[in-house]
């Protein structure tokens, strides 16, 4: 019994014209009935799956993406918030910490009764009266050693010592920059959300 | 005023994205996921995933594409993920939220015997063969589109194309 591979091509000089016909009209029969079964197939399921479309309700999708959407928004403007807040504590109790080899104890005279004590590197200081920081200076005689030229040095000073007060307060460039790390995590975080 | 404007724009673009696609990544996730609110769940978070992401997104015209390829990954993730959620019963649910006028009772029966077969369709089918017949008619995606979606080499996705519509075939012989 002679067994033939069927994948092999037979040799040509054996060709049968007529039977290599019949072989490719059953493999195109075939092949369209099994295309005619997968197309029929896929009507099926197409017609199934259009039976059972539901209609959307575009309005209430669009608003529920929208209400998901600004939830998220809010949430991650309070996690930023929070992130800042945490590192402006931080930074102000290390600042707060740092220890300033030239701050000076200045007790302003005309406030002495107040008790006000202001520390500060820029204040012009050294033309007060050593014995105006003692603290029996308060009560024994102040005008007899106040020269009336210093009330003008001493309002200087004291505008100096405001405007450097308020500069520690409020550091309006260290809160640009906390800002604007704020924003770029913003950014971030909003990038890196998928 | 600019960022008002913007955001207008954007808005725009997410009603249009739900107006024209809506339906169809609808129907993909409730067929894919067969659960009517797991699927409206997915459906939201869609579209929030793809606006978010809509200044990556580069296959400019092909705006099914990329919200079905979205949809089949949250899909496929919310199918990995550990079920922390409690099923409730069709009679618990009701209790909960009272069905709505929706028409007679005998659309609901037809509606309902659609949907039965439909379910024994897809149940024919394993994962990766439901999921290309879906992208392929929801998305009507060429074959390469999808092997990219799946992250399969094309012949396979054409070998599921069609093993997936010989058991449909051979399910629908059955039943006739």
């Amino acid at each position: 019994m002679c067994e033939t591979n069927p994948k092999q091509p037979a040799p040509e000089g054996n060709a049968d014209p007529m039977a290599a016909d019949q072989e490719n009209s059953e493999r195109r029969s075939l092949e369209n009935s099994e295309q005619g079964s997968l197309d029929e197939a896929w009507a099926g399921l197409a017609q199934l799956l259009n039976a059972n479309a539901m209609p959307l309700n575009r309005a209430a999708l669009i608003d529920a993406v929208c209400r998901r959407l600004a939830r998220r928004t809010h949430h991650r403007r309070q996690v930023v918030l929070a992130l800042a807040a945490s590192l402006l504590a931080a930074v102000g109790g290390t600042w707060m910490a740092m220890p300033r080899d030239d701050a000076q104890v200045v007790v302003l005279p005309s406030e002495a009764p107040s008790g006000k004590v202001t520390i500060g590197p820029n204040v012009k200081a050294a033309t007060l009266n050593p014995a105006a920081l003692s603290p029996t200076a308060e009560t024994s005689a102040p005008q007899s050693v106040w020269n009336d030229d210093w009330d003008d040095e001493l309002a200087l000073a004291k505008e100096e010592v405001l405007v450097t007060e308020e500069g520690w307060r409020q550091p309006a460039d260290w809160l640009a920059a906390v800002r604007e790390q704020m924003d770029e995590l913003e950014a971030e975080f909003r990038e890196g959300a998928l | 005023m600019i960022e008002t404007g913007r955001l207008a724009r954007q808005r725009e673009l997410l009603t249009e994205w739900v107006r024209v696609h809506g339906q169809a990544v609808q129907g993909f996730l409730r067929a894919l996921v067969r659960d009517r609110d797991v699927a409206e769940d997915l459906l939201q978070e869609v579209f929030c995933r793809a606006w978010q992401a809509r200044d990556r997104y580069a296959d400019a015209g092909k705006e099914r594409s990329y919200l079905l390829r979205i949809a089949d990954r949250l899909a496929c993730d919310r199918a990995r993920r550990p079920r922390r959620e409690r099923v409730l019963g069709a009679a618990e649910w009701q209790r909960i939220e009272p069905p709505g006028e929706e028409g007679p009772p005998w659309e609901g029966l037809a509606r309902d015997e659609t949907c039965r077969q439909l379910a024994s369709a897809l149940d024919a089918l394993n994962e990766p063969q439901r999921r290309t017949l879906l992208l392929r008619f929801y998305g009507d995606l060429e074959f390469s589109e999808i092997a990219k979606a799946l992250g399969c080499p094309l012949n396979t996705v054409l070998s599921h194309n069609r093993r997936g519509l010989l058991a449909l075939r051979q399910l629908l012989q059955e039943k006739s």
